[in-house]
Order: structure tokens, then C-alpha cells, then sequence
């Protein structure tokens, strides 16, 4: 293979497995990362377009009992990140939605903890009917596996547009080992509830996730990731973020996860997959890598997770009500997109 | 101008951030410098303070008398940062108007005597013309006088920097040039200059036949302080304007600020970024400016080291660029 020939014949077809490890490999600097991007961007440009869509975001609709924690969560930064006193009532749901609606938002994130049993569909199915009766927006549900493959069903019926269950990885090891008290077959299976019931899935790869300081990326699992989505139908938006280590958390120490990677994921996911949103546009690689979605835009939190800065610094925090703040991150987030030229979608 | 103007589409910043990133590794090569930073050295009396830093907030203030380090604190921090592989240090602190720079000349002679650090100083206007001469024959040693806006636009120099002396600035520019140090100086991004503004500032520091090094930085707003409610910069304004100044500039150290955005700015021309090495400096509630990735170790109760050599070099390397040599012994050989 010649790197040149795979992204010349990227810019018509969709690349292989063998491509998509190849390119992994062979982006080992900055002038092949340019021109894996040069390509990507055309492929975004002629598929999806030159314009910038927005997710809005409501946290939370559930709260975690997820046991024992996640190595890497913000769980371990601070408690009431998914505590029970985080969660949304009716109310606050109902006000969340009504105002990143009137911004002109079209579709929004519902996300949470993982809510294990029964509790977890009930809330969840709450929040989503609260949601649809207050709102025309697309709704996407992100709250790890607290409901059954069975009840992906009945979010069909109540209009929601899609469900994130994110894996972070495909490795069983490292899934094991860093979600203990989590499932990746019951996340593989509400997946594929998903796909079955025609509604849009959304799957985020944490890169570097599990590395440690003195092992390469791991490259061939990230391929086995982006290609274990190639099979569903109903596969829309593609999320590569580079893990963060929380401080306090049993990862703090590992090895921050790499922004040149994550860019060069969203660049080769834009030609497996080629007409999906890839989020990451509010940040200059990712849009330069293909990226064309902005997630967790005017975050609505309760007061309570504030510490944790929804939206990011430098914004302006609003509040909606006595519990309720509303991050105003628009700005910042859209800026990269308009100063390279996309449009932001209204 | 025209690349300024002309650069507002990705495919577009793109071809600018490849040529740039051409010249730089014809003209410099691949090597990605990464210093340390002791600070402060001295304290800030500007008077009142330049309207973004955040001495101008109501809290409590960054460059005053209880950060500066005494001598011993500057020697542990030189010899802690030379130990990492770093081969050279900026010795940072306020302007402390008026001074001639005694306790600057004593603390490079300090570092110098225990390590064989290189050092740039960057205190502002205050170091005499003698201190500056002191300084050349101490050897390897470079020298700051930025002007953070376009120094041929005082209106807007006094704006945002109301107790500062754009005069003194400039003469000391010329004295740093004359007496054979190398200059080093700042231009940040997004304090209400303008796309002309910053051309004019380039070509006004390409006069300068020893200028060194470029620091783009950008800014970011600080709570509390008159220009909090002022837009955080854009990253791609950052890289657009160190591109433009590698294809100005060529052959001269180009940095810039915000280690999280490393592949950005190895794309834009740029092969240096400041405060992603190892820095020396009073300890500080919060992570400060080092969160992800930085090991701290307290030297003592007053005193902290950070390190950010294992993320940052990994970042450097990962998209294809070198460390220096003892830098990568240290980082990526061991490891």
C-alpha cells in the first residue's frame, strides 16, 4: 500500500480494515496527519455538507449506583457528579428542554448515570416522555445500560431519535478492568436493540484509554471498534475523545490520551464511515480531521454540578431557576467552526 | 495581511499551516524545545496593572511579593528543571518599576554557578543598560521586553496596559538588541488589536537583528479583572498568526501557549511552547495552569514542582517531531 494511492481512492470509497490500520500506522507526523485530513475534509464536505450540527445537553436524568465505580469517572473528582440530588425532576426537566429549544438547538442529549434494574427504565422512560411532551427536539438518551435491550422498543414509541451506550473500548480486558461494576454485553446488546429498532446510535471510543507510559496506541482495537459499527445500518454519530485522567480517581496517574490520535480517529472514521456525524467540531483539529457535530452544547445542570464547570471555562453560567443553571458555551463552542468557514446549522 | 485575510476556510489554514511547518523544519529542523520556568523572580509594581492580568482582579494577586522566590528557591528550582533534561529556563517575574535588575543579575549568576542551564529573563522593563551588559558576559543568557500589543499603536497599549511605559519598553527592545543578547518578545493575541495590528507589531520586532525568539500567545480571560467579560481567544487565531510569523521570521524560535493544543501548533510552524517543560513556582490552590497530565510534587510547604515532561513530550513525539536529546534520554528512552 502507498499512503498517497489509500487516500486518493479514500475520496471516492469507503476504506477497508486493512486501510483504516494502515493509515493508523503510517499518520506519524504532521504532514501526513494534514493530508489525512485534507482528504477526510472532502469526504465531510461532499457526504454531510459544510455545516456545523449542534447537540444540546441535560445532565442528569438518572443517577449512577454503578458499584464499583468506574476507574476513570468523575465520580471520583466529586460526589455528586451522578448523585441522586443531580438528577432533574419533571419540572426541571420540562424548563431544561424548553429553554436550549428556544436557542434553536434541534436535538439534545438526555444523560445520566447508569441506573441498574427496574428504577432505571421507569426514570429513564420518564424523563424521555417529560422531554417529548415539553419539546419537538430530536432526543438521544446517554445513560449507560439502566434499562433492557427490550426497552429500547419503547423509547421507539415515545419518539426518541437515538441512544448512545458507550463502549470507550472493545477490549473485554481493559473494560473489565476499568468499568468492574459496568457490562459491555449488556451495553453490545442494547446496541443492537438499537439498530434493530431503527434508531440512531451514537458511540463514543476513549482513546488511550487503558494505555499505559510505555505502550504504543493501541490501534488495531480502535479499528476493531470503528469496524464493529460498520455492521449496523442505523450507526449516526461516531464520538473519539482522548482519555482524561481525573484526579483522585485510581487512573490519576495514567497517561493522558492523545489529541493527535483522537483527530486522526474522527479523520479515518470520516472514510469508513463517510456520511455520519462526527463530533468534535467545536475544536480546531477535530474540525480540520472531518468532524462536523458539536456535543454538549448549553449544557443545563442542577446547581449542584457546578464544580464541575459544565460547558467548559471562560463561559457565562445562567440560571433557569432556583436548582437550575444553563451554561451559555454556544459562542466558544461554535467559533472554530465559523472561523474555518462552516456553517452553523439554525 | 493577505494570508490573515485569506485563511478563514479550513482548507485554506491548512495550506498556511503546511507551508509554515515546512519552512520550520528547512529552517530550524525537527527538534521541539520544551523550557523550564522559575518564577517569580521579581514582583510586579505597575501601577495600576495592565487591565488583563490578574493582578488587576480583586483577588489575590499572582505577581506580588509573596510569590517571589529567594535566591535558594531559584537554585533548587534550576537544579529540580536541569535534572529533567530541560537545557534551558526563563526566569519570569513582575516589573518592579524602577529597578535595574540586582536581584535578576544575582539569581542568573546563582543558576549559573549550579547548573549549566541557558536562561532567558523576562521581567519587563526593569534592567538597566549595565544589568543587560552583565547579563552578555555571563553568556547564555537572553532577555524579554514584550509589548503584548502592537507597539506602534498606543492608544491601544494604553488601554490595556494603563501603568505600563510603552517607551521603556521600547528602549529596552533596543538595548537588549545592541548589547548582542538575544531578544525575546511577546505578542498576545486578542486584546482588541487587529489583523493590521499584529502585522505592524512583526515587522516593527523585525528590525531587531538579534530578536530570538516570538512567544504568540492568546488571551484568556481572568475573573475579576476589567477585561473578564472579553472573549477567550480562538486557538485558530493562535496558530494563524504563528504561522504567518514563521513565514516572516523563518529561522527564529516560535512559541506559543497551551500544551493541550500541541499538534495544533506543531502543524502551524511552531517549535516551542511555553510552560509544557517543568516549572518551579509557589504552590497554588487548584491544579493552576497544570491539570491534565502534570505530576506535582510540593518541594515544601511553599514551594511546588510540575512536571509536565512525560504528557507533553508524548505529545511532541506522537505527532512526529523531536525532543532534545537529554529530554528524550530522560523521557522516552527510560520510560
Amino acid at each position: 500500500m502507498r499512503f498517497e494511492e489509500v487516500l486518493k481512492s479514500a475520496r471516492e470509497d469507503g476504506i477497508t480494515r486493512e486501510e483504516a490500520l494502515y493509515l493508523f500506522q503510517k499518520t506519524q507526523s504532521w504532514d501526513r496527519a494534514l493530508q489525512l485530513f485534507e482528504t477526510a475534509n472532502k469526504v465531510r464536505d461532499e457526504e454531510v455538507g459544510k455545516i456545523c450540527k449542534l447537540m444540546g445537553f441535560i445532565c442528569c436524568i438518572t443517577h449512577c449506583t454503578t458499584d464499583p465505580v468506574c476507574k476513570y469517572c468523575f465520580r471520583w473528582a466529586s460526589e455528586k457528579s451522578f448523585a441522586p440530588e443531580a438528577v432533574l425532576n419533571a419540572e426541571e426537566l420540562a424548563n431544561a428542554v424548553t429553554a436550549i429549544e428556544e436557542r434553536g438547538i434541534k436535538r439534545i442529549e438526555l444523560a445520566g448515570g447508569t441506573l441498574w434494574g427496574e428504577d432505571g427504565t421507569n426514570e429513564t422512560i420518564n424523563a424521555v416522555e417529560v422531554a417529548r411532551k415539553a419539546s419537538n427536539l430530536g432526543l438521544w438518551i446517554n445513560n449507560g445500560p439502566s434499562f433492557t435491550e427490550d426497552d429500547v422498543f419503547k423509547f421507539k414509541d415515545l419518539g426518541v431519535e437515538g441512544i448512545a451506550c458507550n463502549f470507550e473500548t472493545i477490549n473485554e480486558n481493559i473494560f473489565k478492568d476499568l468499568r468492574p461494576g459496568d457490562s459491555l454485553e449488556h451495553r453490545k446488546k442494547i446496541v443492537e436493540a438499537t439498530e434493530k429498532a431503527e434508531l440512531g446510535i451514537d458511540n463514543t471510543l476513549m482513546i488511550d484509554l487503558g494505555e499505559q507510559w510505555n505502550l504504543h496506541h493501541l490501534y488495531l482495537e480502535w479499528v476493531d471498534f470503528l469496524f464493529y459499527f460498520k455492521r449496523f445500518n442505523n450507526f449516526r454519530i461516531l464520538e473519539a475523545h482522548p482519555f482524561r485522567p481525573i484526579k483522585a480517581s485510581p487512573t490519576q496517574d495514567y497517561p493522558p490520551g492523545s489529541y493527535f490520535e483522537a483527530a486522526k480517529t474522527k479523520a479515518i472514521g470520516r472514510l469508513i464511515f463517510r456520511d455520519i456525524d462526527i463530533a468534535g467540531a467545536d475544536d480546531p483539529l477535530g474540525l480540520m480531521a472531518g468532524a462536523n457535530l458539536i456535543m454538549h452544547c448549553l449544557p443545563v445542570v442542577k446547581k449542584t454540578r457546578m464544580s464541575m464547570r459544565p460547558g467548559g471555562e471562560y463561559i457565562k453560567i445562567e440560571e433557569i431557576s432556583d436548582t437550575l443553571v444553563f451554561a451559555d458555551n454556544l459562542p466558544i463552542a461554535t467559533r472554530s467552526a465559523i472561523e474555518l468557514g462552516m456553517e452553523i446549522e439554525s | 495581511m493577505y494570508l490573515f485575510k485569506e485563511t478563514g476556510r479550513y482548507d485554506k489554514a491548512s495550506k498556511l499551516f503546511e507551508i509554515a511547518s515546512r519552512v520550520r523544519d528547512d529552517e530550524i529542523g525537527n527538534v521541539f524545545k520544551l523550557d523550564g520556568f522559575i518564577g517569580l523572580t521579581t514582583h510586579c509594581t505597575v501601577d495600576p496593572p495592565c487591565r488583563y492580568c490578574h493582578s488587576s482582579s480583586n483577588i489575590k494577586s499572582g505577581f506580588g511579593l509573596e510569590n517571589v522566590l529567594n535566591i535558594d528557591e531559584i537554585v533548587e528550582g534550576a537544579r529540580l528543571i536541569e535534572e529533567t533534561g530541560i537545557s534551558m529556563t526563563e526566569l519570569g517575574g513582575g516589573t518592579t518599576v524602577g529597578s535595574s535588575g540586582e536581584k535578576v543579575i544575582e539569581a542568573v549568576k546563582a543558576v549559573k554557578k549550579a547548573t549549566n542551564l541557558d536562561i532567558w529573563v523576562n521581567v519587563g522593563p526593569a534592567l538597566s543598560e549595565d544589568t543587560l551588559k552583565e547579563l552578555k558576559n555571563l553568556g547564555g543568557v537572553d532577555v524579554t521586553s514584550s509589548f503584548e500589543v502592537n507597539p506602534l499603536n498606543e492608544e491601544l497599549f494604553r488601554k490595556v496596559k494603563p501603568g505600563d511605559d510603552l517607551d521603556a519598553r521600547k528602549k529596552l527592545a533596543n538595548m537588549i538588541n545592541d548589547t548582542g543578547l538575544g531578544l525575546n518578545s511577546v505578542l498576545m493575541s486578542g486584546l482588541g488589536e487587529s489583523h493590521e495590528d499584529r502585522v505592524d507589531h512583526m515587522f516593527y520586532l523585525k528590525r531587531f537583528e538579534n530578536f530570538k525568539y516570538f512567544l504568540c500567545t492568546w488571551f484568556h480571560p481572568s475573573p475579576g479583572t476589567p477585561m473578564a467579560n472579553y472573549p477567550l481567544t480562538s486557538p485558530i487565531e493562535a496558530a494563524k498568526t504563528a504561522a504567518i510569523a514563521r513565514l516572516i521570521f523563518r529561522d527564529i524560535d516560535i512559541h506559543i501557549s497551551g500544551y493541550e493544543h500541541i499538534p495544533l501548533w506543531i502543524m502551524a510552524g511552531v517549535n516551542r511552547v511555553v510552560h509544557a517543560g517543568a516549572s518551579v513556582h509557589r504552590v497554588r490552590d487548584g491544579a493552576g495552569w497544570h491539570t491534565i497530565g502534570a505530576e506535582v510534587k510540593h518541594i515544601n510547604d511553599k514551594l511546588d514542582f510540575v512536571n509536565l515532561l512525560p504528557t507533553t513530550v508524548k505529545f511532541i513525539t506522537g505527532a512526529g517531531m523531536e525532543v532534545e536529546p537529554k529530554i528524550a534520554d530522560r523521557w522516552l528512552n527510560e520510560i
